[in-house]
């Protein structure tokens, strides 16, 4: 797939289908307490947010490919990790230290490490661009 | 300036400063809500973290836009102010979207979006200042 927009969205469907069954199973366990809107509508809604902004980092990474490290499915792995370095864990460390949100900044650490690197992975395995 | 890194610490110690600023100043308008006036102890306690933070932080961004230089549209000062603007999306517009998402349809705490939001709209002015100190202070080897 040579359009790095259509892969990300692909990406971001994929990788937000399995963040989302993971968020349905923290909730099944109460890990969240008590939910507050019902799953059909939590669940739809995070893959939605996740294929909006799968499109967005999709982007971003057919203009920088070259430049990430590693080849194959590392660079997808590498893009991905960066992606939840600058995402989830700056934003849990001013969420954490600075607004004393503790539960939020960890929510965010551990969905993002997951969801990111699935999706850094699919996004590598679908995007080859033109030579 | 010929690197990212020492860039990024001075651009990361003008934002910290600027921001802390800009938040105190927020915070005593009643910005964030009604709260008690903060003690002098708490306000340099709160301001002390706020710039070490953004100085790591804004460290690893001076590495990162090194690297990526010559893919970042624009120039000079401008080139700075879409890196700054592309970490705003990133760190700030994904990340509170999906706290704001979880406080509405996950945990229904309203601190989860106040969180959200706060990152969203400190992030804005943040990163703006950033990119510009840093867009002018960067001049990459030839």
């Amino acid at each position: 797939m040579k359009n790095p927009i259509i892969a990300g969205a692909i990406a971001g469907v994929i990788s937000g289908i399995f963040g989302a069954t993971m968020v349905a199973v923290g909730y099944s366990i109460g890990l969240y307490g008590i939910p507050l809107a019902p799953m059909t509508v939590a669940v739809p809604v995070f893959i939605l947010l996740t294929i909006i902004f799968g499109t967005v980092l999709g982007l971003i990474y057919g203009r920088f490919h070259s430049l990430i490290l590693g080849n194959g499915l590392k660079k997808g792995l590498y893009f991905g990790l960066m992606i939840w370095f600058i995402k989830d864990i700056m934003a849990a460390s001013y969420v954490i230290l600075i607004m004393e949100q503790i539960a939020v900044g960890i929510n965010l650490i551990v969905v993002g490490l997951y969801l990111w690197i699935l999706y850094g992975l699919v996004l590598e395995a679908l995007y080859k661009p033109s030579k | 300036m010929k690197s990212g890194l020492t860039a990024g610490f001075i651009a990361g110690i003008i934002t910290g400063l600027l921001s802390t600023i800009f938040l105190v100043v927020g915070r005593y308008m009643g910005l964030y809500g009604i709260l008690q006036p903060p003690k002098i102890t708490e306000l340099l306690i709160f301001s002390l973290g706020w710039i070490i933070i953004t100085i790591i932080t804004t460290i690893a961004f001076g590495f990162i836009y090194e690297k990526f230089y010559d893919s970042i549209p624009g120039k000079g000062i401008m080139r700075g102010l879409y890196f700054g603007l592309l970490i705003w999306c990133i760190k700030d517009v994904i990340a509170g979207t999906y706290c704001i998402y979880s406080g509405i349809m996950i945990s229904g705490l309203i601190e989860w979006v106040a969180a959200g939001i706060n990152l969203i709209v400190i992030g804005i002015y943040m990163w703006t200042i950033y990119g510009l100190t840093l867009g002018y202070l960067y001049k990459p080897k030839k």
